[in-house]
């Protein structure tokens, strides 16, 4: 895990960070447009808020398992997941997922497109 | 909040930890909402589906994993299932049948349903892999009904054994039983129930021995055991007559088989029982008819005893007393009377000797004896005897033997000349003028056998064809002959037919009336005799050598007529003559008298000759007294019967001087033998005188004989010096020494009459014989 992944820095596609614990930093202006989100709505809320419903229980699980365990699935590999818009419409997106550090501190960032 | 942070950071450490563990587990966890969409899976699932994790959580369960009953009924189907799905809270087990890479699998999903409070229902599922323990189970439960099919089949066919067996146990004729090794009765067929008289309820269960009646019932018990304890087997394996005990207390003759059989320690006994009663009866029966014909074989043969002894007594006076006459009488008409007596009185006796031969053939009392016999000389023999009554008639007689014919053959030589003289007889009966041949050849030669043709060819008078059968018949003449043809009794074919078929061969004839006869005498299997006949040489009658010493012979007989006659007999001799009519006064004489010799007769009341000579065997004082047996009998059987009693000698009714003097030659001293050393002298004596004819060669040849005799060491062999005997004589007459031939003489008289010391005596001075030849 390197420290300032160039997804932080990106404008040109929806990103969203999240610190270690799984909760939101903030997400860019092209996020904020994609999935009708606002940045003020998102920040400090659980990372589960864009998740559905049906995969909250899968992401709690899997995200516990990681803290414990640092063994995860789902990072920096593309995967088509469903996400929640802010108009709470779920839609399908692809999802690219890193781990690195931002000012010393391990982040979450990933980055969603809309297919 | 660093509360709230704290607890927040301990639920994700404990959601962690779970997730890890249910990660780590073998079986597959799924949970799913209650549409049946993923919410959650563990790694296991992951592997068990094949696909990335992330890409199973939201999807339906019955897409991700297509077993071929849906695990959980489609979002769409609100049908009754589904609403009961929603409605059962207990675990539901069950194996789907799950195909993949071409692979058929076998998973046991075992679904549950948790309740969350405020929240929709969690549907839990646990999925093994139960593929293997299908198929094993599958496997052995194809396997448990392939075993049952084969145990049904094979029950099946030990059924069909067993009806088998019942059956035959069921229709065996045998009574067939088992018992165990206590004798307990465990199986009694149908035969058995016959035989004993029991139903087979009645004994089962019971011991055998109540089949059995004492004493054996009570030896039965104990026979098992030793068997058991010893393996020795008295019966088993072994058939045997038994005698069982029926049910009504009868005794039943049964033959009985017993047989072990041991399965897997468990002993069995069976026993196979045949009644055999009638058997029994049949055996009875057979014996009783044994007894009866052996009691008419005796009878028969005490018939022809009896008839022989009551003919021949008589007949002994008769012919001992013309016999006697001829000495005395010299008037020449009364001699002529006295001829006649004789002759009808020996013509009878060849009836007697006919009649009784032929009782004798039909008894089957006859016996051939078989012995080396000289065939060209028989026929030369058997021709002789009818040369005088020829010499009026214009009639040659020639007897010619092939030379094919082996010269030495086993035949009974009394016998077969018997059945020679008969035909040549009635050939010199019946012709008048011309020839009598007999002729002999051989066939069918192999060395060992050979077939013997005997022919007598007659130019005779012939007989008729209507006739040529019935002449064999007894008592049968042939019709027409003129009265002085006819003699005899009619039984001469008839015999010789007899005679001939017991030695083993047949009287074929060929003859036309006017044109003579052919009898052919035709013996199949005639033996080689390896051995040359035996030289019956005859012993020399000169009365007059016959003086006795003074002597006592005791004549016991209880006809008056046979004392008399053997007391005329040696009237001439120096022999004293005392009588007693049976044996008991035979012995009380025997005290007082003490013979030198007794001449007993066999068949007489009070007591007979057999029980006589026994007492006088076993009394030291008396066992040395040679006892000679007089018996009427013809059977054979009583002259070995004698022997055998150890009677020292015999003589046959009727008794002629001859054989008289010559049987008394053998145990009583004459004037000769006392002088003893003067016998031994003669030959020597004559030996100067004699002018002999090539006497080198005479010498050789009485080498040749001296090795011979000094052969002799220890026993004598009659045989052979009666041999040698003859060949000295020989010897003497060709080259004309006397000596030489007197000598042969006297050493074949020595031998006739048994008198060893005599034989050896001279045999020992047969070398100075020799020598004086050499001087």
């Amino acid at each position: 895990m390197g420290e300032g992944h160039e997804l932080l820095q990106d404008e040109k596609v929806p990103v969203i960070v999240a610190n270690k614990v799984g909760i939101i930093l903030r997400v860019n202006k092209k996020f904020e447009e994609t999935f009708d989100w606002q940045n003020s709505a998102l920040a400090g809320q659980p990372i589960s808020i864009i998740i559905p419903d049906n995969l909250k229980d899968a992401h709690n699980m899997g995200f516990s398992r990681f803290k414990m365990s640092g063994d995860s699935t789902l990072l920096e590999t593309p995967l088509d997941l469903e996400i929640v818009k802010g108009s709470g419409e779920v839609v399908i997106a692809e999802h690219f997922i890193v781990s690195t550090k931002e000012r010393g501190e391990k982040v979450f960032v990933a980055s969603i497109s809309l297919r | 909040m660093d509360g709230e942070k704290q607890l927040i950071r301990k639920l994700q450490e404990t959601l962690g930890k779970m997730e890890l563990a249910l990660g780590s587990i073998g079986e597959s966890i799924v949970w799913t909402d209650a549409s049946g969409t993923i919410q959650w899976c563990n790694k296991s699932f992951d592997l068990l589906a094949a696909k990335p994790h992330i890409t199973l959580l939201g999807k339906q369960l019955n897409d991700v994993l297509p077993v071929k009953t849906a695990i959980f009924p489609g979002r769409n189907e609100l049908d009754s299932s589904h609403i009961d799905l929603l409605k059962e809270e207990a675990l539901i087990e069950s194996v789907h049948e799950y195909s993949r890479s071409e692979r058929t699998a076998y998973l046991e999903i075992t679904r549950s349903r948790a309740r969350i409070s405020g929240a929709e229902d969690l549907f839990i599922f646990s999925i093994r892999d139960v593929t293997e323990l299908t198929l094993s189970q599958r496997a052995l439960s194809k396997a448990r009904d392939n075993l049952e099919a084969r145990v049904a089949e094979r029950t099946e066919q030990l059924r069909g054994v067993t009806d088998r067996y019942k059956n035959i146990l069921f229709e065996a004729v045998d009574a067939i039983i088992t018992i165990n090794p206590e004798g307990i009765i465990g199986s009694f067929n149908p035969a058995a129930e016959r035989i004993f008289g029991y139903k087979a309820s009645d004994v089962i269960g019971e011991n055998v021995t109540m089949l059995m009646p004492s004493p054996h019932s009570m030896k039965h018990d104990a026979y098992i055991k030793k068997y058991i304890q010893t393996g020795r087997k008295k019966i088993i394996g072994i058939g045997r007559e038994v005698v069982g005990l029926r049910r009504n207390g009868e005794h039943v003759p049964l033959y009985l088989a017993v047989s072990e059989v041991r399965i897997r320690e468990q002993i069995t006994f069976t026993g196979i029982l045949r009644d055999i009663s009638d058997q029994k009866k049949a055996e009875k029966a057979l014996r009783e008819a044994k007894n009866q014909a052996d009691a008419a074989n005796r009878a028969k043969s005490d018939f022809l005893a009896n008839m022989s002894h009551e003919i021949r007594t008589p007949m002994n006076a008769v012919l001992g007393f013309s016999d006697l006459l001829a000495d005395l009488i010299k008037d020449r008409k009364q001699k002529r009377y006295l001829e006649a007596i004789r002759t009808s009185g020996k013509g009878l006796l060849t009836i007697i000797n006919d009649i009784l031969d032929l009782s004798k053939i039909e008894a089957g009392k006859l016996d051939l004896h078989y012995e080396s016999v000289n065939l060209k000389k028989l026929l030369s023999e058997s021709t002789d005897i009818f040369l005088p009554s020829l010499a009026e008639k214009d009639v040659e007689l020639s007897a010619e033997v092939d030379s094919g014919v082996p010269e030495n053959l086993m035949l009974d030589e009394i016998r077969l000349r018997q059945v020679l003289i008969n035909l040549i007889g009635n050939a010199v009966k019946f012709t008048h003028q011309g020839y009598i041949r007999l002729t002999a050849k051989a066939t069918g030669l192999d060395g060992e056998k050979a077939e013997l043709h005997i022919y007598v060819e007659d130019t005779g008078s012939g007989i008729e064809p209507s006739q040529q059968e019935l002449i064999f018949g007894a008592f049968d003449q042939q019709a027409g002959a003129a009265r002085n043809e006819v003699r005899g009794t009619g039984l001469g074919l008839t015999i010789s037919r007899r005679l001939v078929e017991m030695m083993n061969g047949r009287i074929l004839l060929t003859s036309e009336p006017g044109c003579g006869s052919i009898f052919h005498v035709c013996l199949r299997e005639v033996k080689y005799s390896a051995e040359k006949p035996r030289i019956k040489a005859e012993p020399l009658f000169d009365s007059a050598e016959y003086s006795f010493e003074p002597a006592v012979v005791l004549v016991v007989d209880d006809v008056a007529s046979n004392r008399e006659l053997i007391q005329e007999m040696l009237s001439p001799t120096a022999l004293e003559v005392i009588e007693a009519e049976n044996g008991r006064e035979a012995l009380a004489v025997i005290r007082t008298n003490r013979p030198d010799l007794v001449l007993l007769d066999i068949r007489m009341p009070v007591m007979d000759g057999y029980e006589t000579q026994k007492i006088m065997k076993s009394d030291d004082s008396f066992n040395s007294i040679p006892v000679i047996g007089v018996t009427a009998s013809v059977v054979i059987t009583e002259k070995t019967n004698l022997d055998f009693a150890g009677f020292d000698g015999f003589l046959t009714k009727p008794v002629s001087r001859r054989d008289l003097l010559l049987e008394l030659r053998r145990f009583l001293q004459t004037k000769e033998e006392k002088k003893g050393v003067k016998d031994r002298e003669l030959p020597e004596a004559a030996a100067r005188q004699d002018n002999v004819v090539a006497k080198d060669e005479m010498l050789i040849s009485l080498e040749a004989l001296k090795s011979r005799i000094q052969q002799f060491s220890g026993a004598i062999e009659l045989d052979s010096v009666l041999s040698i005997a003859g060949e000295l004589m020989g010897i003497g007459e060709k080259h004309k020494a006397s000596a030489v031939k007197q000598y042969g003489l006297e050493l074949r008289r020595a031998a006739d009459q048994f008198r060893i010391a005599r034989v050896k005596e001279l045999l020992k001075s047969f070398s100075e014989l020799t020598a004086k030849f050499k001087e």
